[in-house]
């Protein structure tokens, strides 16, 4: 094939623009760490890398709900182990009263030791984490124990669930309601304080002492679910920071730069580069004239 | 009987030919690097021989020849690389008008970021989460309002980022249009001028260089074919019809199209109809703009009205803290590039519908707004698989464009370089030649100074 001049120089320029595009290209992906920087990089990649980015967010964003979840039933859990306690103080002075022949005085003091109880027992069912009542059920902002009467208790919250989503779908309730944690309690000391009162140590030894007992073991029912729901948040957030780290990784794999390779290319086409730079130098110094006196 | 002088003409001949031929010579190495150049090469020929064979003639030994002329200045091209290169060149003008625009689609659309569409949607989904966690106060209310302006801002940006690209390539159009039109009067008058050498007579070769360069510019805009005439004027035509040749050329008009919002429409002067192109950077920028732009664009416009439609139903349903209910979260009156809030809910954010059935410690219609993002709302997927999908195809799109350009420009450096074997300029080769004439000339002079001194001697001027 025949030679001509610009032929040899245009050749030249085209090689060393490749070569530099080529090195621009390693240099961008060396330094931002970055293999997919544009999805025509790898369109596939590109929506692959979309779809983990987001769920990362949602994953990370379950873990929060799951946080928020476990509060609300350690607190929960918390205010209804000192009821229990409560209740068994009750219990025992009801044993204590329960026989025929005790003095009326000495009933009236216990039966104001059950006001104080029935006093503690509201409180701890109005108990409250950032304004919001725990036991309320969905009407968060109103506390759920009520006094309509000298020790008479009203629920007055609702029955709404705290819901909180831990998967795509998935869901749990933290909170338990006043209605099924606290009446039962509450409306078996009060009975407790009248029949005190009343001196009706009969009924109190009987039918009161079983509602009492009744209230308790709902208590200890509740809080045995209770901490069967927090084993289940614990559980779901283990699996969602395993997901997460799942994800990341595939995240890096996508998007990220392998360094050694890319080192490599860096290095291959810097020689690459220099090579043709030297052999250009070389050839284009040839001519005839040179030889011509 | 032969003429005395006759080797003086001979000689004459000799040295003006070569005299010619190292002018020749001349011009080609002071065009070595001109672009576009083409290679001239004297033809040489032997001047017809004396002594024709006739009645009363004296036919001596056989016909005697009377030296050389240049006949022509021959120009070294070929047509059909020619033809090669500017094929290549409408693949290129088409591929690289395309990769500029998507490439400008894809920083629009700005994946893979943190700072993406898809981003801000997936920060709105965990607000709403927020609220459904805490639906009693104010401050996740009020980020949940942060992130759903963040998606707005966000759609309306990237909507106007795509509009203005649109723009942008309709003034490339328009540049590339006027160049076109400037290129094909060029070819006009330089045809004119062609005929007019070559009917005096004359080689018009560097016309003919000049006039292929303008081709070749010209082939990358638009898909050019050549039809050579006896006239020697190349005549041009685009997309079938004659654009220029030596008798005048076609205007090339560009005008606003009220029915495509005043962007750009290319006509043939007096012609109704829009101009024919063929493959080429005008056409590409027309049909980028045009076509793959506005479905862009649409799919934007679909996602937001989508998002809008749907987030509204939810939300109308819920209650805010204070009781209100029936209200929209989004303005639905949004549109692509066009997106907003409803103001209403932003002057008092407990009118943000987070309970389901009015108690104010009831998350659920939050947790509703934030599940939209596992719903199938746009065409069978969800919004953020329908932008994963968008960015797919823009990926694959661009890619294509990238490489189609790569291998065009390839080709069209593999073609030029075949032409530049033809007709590129040796140096080594025009020096050598230098050499052949020089010498050629020394000689003819030489043979003039020995014929002179024959005459002197017969003429008895030596002493």
């Amino acid at each position: 094939m025949r030679i001509a001049n610009n032929m040899m120089y245009d050749r030249f320029l085209a090689d060393l623009e490749a070569h530099s595009a080529r090195l621009y290209e390693c240099y961008d992906e060396v330094s931002t760490q970055r293999r997919l920087r544009a999805p025509h990089d790898d369109p596939a990649g590109a929506q692959a890398a979309a779809r983990v980015r987001s769920e990362r967010a949602e994953t990370a964003q379950y873990v929060k709900n799951a946080d928020d979840g476990q509060t609300w039933l350690r607190l929960s859990e918390a205010a209804l182990g000192h009821l229990g306690e409560d209740l068994q103080r009750a219990r025992e002075l009801v044993i204590a009263n329960a026989s025929d022949g005790g003095h009326q005085a000495l009933l009236d003091a216990a039966a104001k030791e059950i006001d104080a109880i029935i006093q503690s027992a509201a409180d701890l069912g109005n108990a409250g984490l950032g304004g919001r009542y725990l036991f309320a059920g969905t009407a968060t902002l109103t506390p759920p124990i009520a006094f309509v009467g000298p020790n008479q208790a009203q629920y007055c919250g609702d029955t709404g669930q705290q819901v909180r989503e831990i998967a795509r779908g998935q869901t749990l309730a933290a909170n338990t309601t006043g209605d099924v944690a606290f009446m039962p309690a509450l409306d078996a000391l009060r009975d407790v304080a009248v029949d005190l009162r009343a001196g009706d140590t009969g009924r109190l030894s009987a039918a009161t002492l079983d509602l009492l007992d009744a209230a308790l073991d709902g208590v200890l029912a509740i809080r045995a679910d209770l901490g069967a729901r927090a084993n289940r948040l614990d559980t779901a957030r283990t699996r969602l920071l395993e997901a997460d780290i799942a994800l990341a990784g595939q995240q890096g794999k996508i998007e990220d730069t392998d360094l050694a390779k890319a080192l490599l290319d860096l290095n291959r086409t810097e020689v690459a580069y220099r090579a043709a730079l030297g052999v250009a130098a070389r050839v284009a110094n040839l001519t005839l004239l040179d030889f011509l006196r | 009987m032969r003429s005395s002088f006759v080797g003086l003409e001979t000689g004459l001949r000799a040295l003006l030919a070569h005299r010619r031929a190292i002018d020749v010579i001349g011009h080609n190495i002071a065009n070595s690097a001109t672009p576009g150049y083409s290679r001239q090469v004297v033809e040489l020929q032997t001047t017809p021989p004396y002594g024709v064979a006739g009645a009363g003639l004296d036919l001596d030994a056989g016909l005697v020849g009377t030296g050389v002329a240049v006949t022509d200045i021959v120009r070294v091209r070929t047509a059909f690389l020619d033809r090669q290169y500017r094929q290549a060149g409408a693949s290129f003008g088409d591929a690289g008008a395309r990769r500029a625009a998507l490439e400008a689609v894809e920083a629009a659309l700005g994946e893979p970021s943190d700072n993406s569409l898809r981003a801000a949607l997936d920060r709105f989904w965990d607000a709403a989460q927020g609220v459904a966690t805490n639906p009693e106060t104010l401050p996740p209310r009020a980020a949940l309002w942060e992130a759903a302006t963040d998606v707005v801002n966000t759609c309306n940006l990237t909507w106007q980022r795509l509009s203005d690209q649109r723009l942008w390539l309709d003034d490339k159009l328009r540049g590339r249009a006027g160049e076109l039109d400037a290129l094909i009067q060029e070819a006009a008058s330089l045809n004119r001028a062609i005929v007019t050498v070559k009917n005096g007579g004359g080689s018009p070769n560097d016309l003919l260089d000049k006039l292929d360069r303008v081709i070749d510019t010209m082939a990358d805009i638009a898909e050019v074919r050549v039809v050579a005439r006896e006239s020697g004027a190349q005549a041009v035509y685009i997309g079938g019809a004659m654009v220029a040749d030596e008798w005048g050329f076609s205007t090339l008009e560009v005008i606003n199209d009220p029915q495509n919002g005043n962007l750009a429409a290319l006509r043939w002067a007096g012609s109704a109809a829009p101009a024919d192109l063929g493959r080429g950077e005008l056409s590409a920028l027309i049909e980028v703009r045009d076509h793959e732009m506005n479905q862009y664009l649409d799919d934007l416009d679909a996602l937001v009205q989508a998002l809008v439609q749907s987030a509204n139903a939810v939300h109308q349903a819920g209650f805010g803290l204070d009781g209100s209910t029936g209200l929209d979260l989004f303005d639905p009156a949004s549109v692509g590039g066009h997106m907003a809030l409803n103001t209403a809910v932003g002057a008092d954010l407990r009118r943000i519908a987070a309970s389901a059935t009015g108690p104010p410690g009831d998350g659920e219609n939050a947790r509703a707004l934030a599940g939209l993002r596992a719903q199938p709302l746009l065409n069978g997927s969800t919004l953020n698989d329908y932008l994963g999908g968008m960015i797919a195809r823009l990926g694959v799109d661009t890619a294509a464009a990238i490489s189609g350009e790569d291998g065009a420009r390839l080709l069209q450096e593999q073609v030029d370089t075949q032409r530049q074997s033809v007709s590129g300029v040796s140096l080594d080769e025009e020096t050598t030649n230098l050499l052949r004439y020089q010498q050629a000339y020394a000689a003819a002079a030489r043979y003039i100074a020995a014929v002179d001194e024959m005459l002197r001697i017969l003429t008895g001027n030596i002493q």
